[in-house]
């Protein structure tokens, strides 16, 4: 069994739906994926949407492992559970956003330092010839439309479960539907002769995207440095130190850090923590003993 | 927005008749005049010299051969110097990653290898492409058969 207090039943259900949400994600991310595979040819602009979308896989995929994961019992290989997974999730998710705005934004700069004019053929559709620039947008069109409702759907649900995953996986999405709105004008600048309109707006779209995964990185990087916790989507802290402080008579020092959705308190001067040299010598011999640098005792009392 | 979006793409569809257009009227250029075609295999392969007549017949141009060092022809081709390149150019040819290729109008056989055969033309003419291509139809089915 696991060592947390059990969810309220509203935020299970959320998180159930937020997994629901997540499963047609995945559902949908690969029929897009099938589509402009069938389409793309040797396009170039297309294969890079493409291999966004494959990118695009990878924040569900995460908040799947890591909502069935992240309350874990304890066991001798993980002794405090896996209660910072999600703190793992989000910053590979992060990672992964930022790759593909970073990838955007390099895939469009060489095309337009090279001032390669994208080439895209034609083919035989009942017996009319038919340039796959039209089917390209075809497919452009149908790529956007799932990314637009399940990103709404996820950020409803985040902020109540306290999700980051979820919430870059929407930032995900919205990156998703860009880049499709940007290849579909791309296309048709395309069409009327503007060889540089598709590189221009994929390189916009990625500096969008990019600024959304640096955003999200710098809040991953603060988790996983036990930073204090900080709001959704954003660098900013959230002021729960003070509403801790409040409840506490004597103004404590109060710390907190949070790993997934989950929050992590310790109130009072965490000197006290600080290990004695000797007692540290003591239990876990000499050698080691320079690497204790905490040591709480649990009480085995019922929590206050 | 969707259905603005969706409204901008058929009315580019109903426009496509015109679309796409080439960013150096290639088309425009060779429609009734001349196609500068550089040659890779000397004589030229029958199936390849079927292709060149068909595009040059669709856009009413008289063929002019051309036949230099093969990256002479290729940069030609980059600028717009000559308009095709042919003479049994599979579809994987290394030559791909500097010029556009047309649909398949047959086979090369290299090796063990069959690879689709192809013509060259420059980057980005889409519309010359798609002239091309219809021109090069029944070629194509052949192929694909």
């Amino acid at each position: 069994m696991n060592r947390y207090p059990p969810l309220p039943p509203e935020i299970s259900d959320k998180i159930a739906q937020a997994r629901r949400l997540e499963w047609w994600t995945l559902f949908w991310l690969m029929t897009i994926i099938v589509v402009m595979f069938l389409v793309m040819g040797s396009s170039q602009a297309m294969q890079a949407a493409w291999i966004e979308d494959t990118l695009s896989l990878l924040p569900p995929i995460l908040f799947l492992v890591a909502a069935r994961l992240e309350r874990m019992p304890p066991s001798a290989k993980y002794p405090f559970g896996l209660h910072r997974i999600g703190t793992l999730a989000f910053a590979l998710s992060a990672a992964a956003l930022t790759l593909m705005g970073g990838y955007l934004v390099y895939d469009a700069a060489v095309t337009l330092i090279r001032q390669e004019h994208p080439t895209i053929g034609s083919m035989e559709l009942f017996g009319t010839e038919v340039w796959m620039g039209w089917l390209m947008v075809g497919a452009l069109v149908y790529s956007i439309i799932p990314p637009v409702i399940l990103g709404r759907k996820k950020l409803a649900i985040a902020p109540d479960i306290q999700d980051k995953v979820l919430h870059a996986d929407a930032d995900m999405n919205a990156a998703d539907w860009k880049t499709g709105v940007a290849g579909i004008l791309g296309l048709i600048g395309i069409s009327m002769g503007f060889w540089w309109t598709d590189a221009v707006a994929a390189g916009l779209i990625g500096l969008d995207i990019l600024k959304d995964g640096g955003r999200n990185l710098r809040i991953s990087v603060a988790e996983l440095l036990d930073g204090a916790p900080r709001k959704l989507g954003s660098d900013e802290m959230q002021d729960l130190a003070r509403r801790v402080r409040k409840g506490v008579d004597g103004a404590p020092m109060v710390k907190l850090r949070e790993a997934g959705r989950y929050l992590h308190v310790v109130i009072g001067d965490d000197e006290s923590l600080l290990p004695n040299p000797e007692r540290a010598k003591e239990l876990v011999g000499e050698e080691d003993a320079w690497r204790v640098v905490t040591l709480s005792v649990a009480s085995g009392k019922k929590p206050l | 927005m969707f259905r603005q979006l969706l409204a901008v793409a058929l009315l580019f569809g109903l426009a496509a008749c015109q679309l796409p257009k080439d960013p150096e009227n290639t088309t425009q250029t060779v429609q009734g005049a001349v196609l500068k075609v550089g040659l890779l295999q000397d004589p030229l392969p029958q199936i390849d010299l079927t292709a060149v007549t068909l595009i040059a017949d669709a856009l009413n141009a008289k063929v002019e051969w051309h036949r230099e060092n093969t990256h002479r022809m290729l940069d030609a081709l980059e600028i717009g110097d000559l308009h095709l390149l042919a003479g049994g150019i599979p579809e994987d040819s290394p030559l791909t990653d500097h010029a556009g290729a047309t649909n398949p109008i047959g086979y090369v056989t290299i090796g063990a290898d069959r690879p689709e055969r192809v013509l060259l033309l420059r980057r980005g003419e889409n519309q010359f492409l798609m002239r091309a291509n219809m021109a090069l139809r029944p070629l194509t089915r052949e192929a694909k058969q």
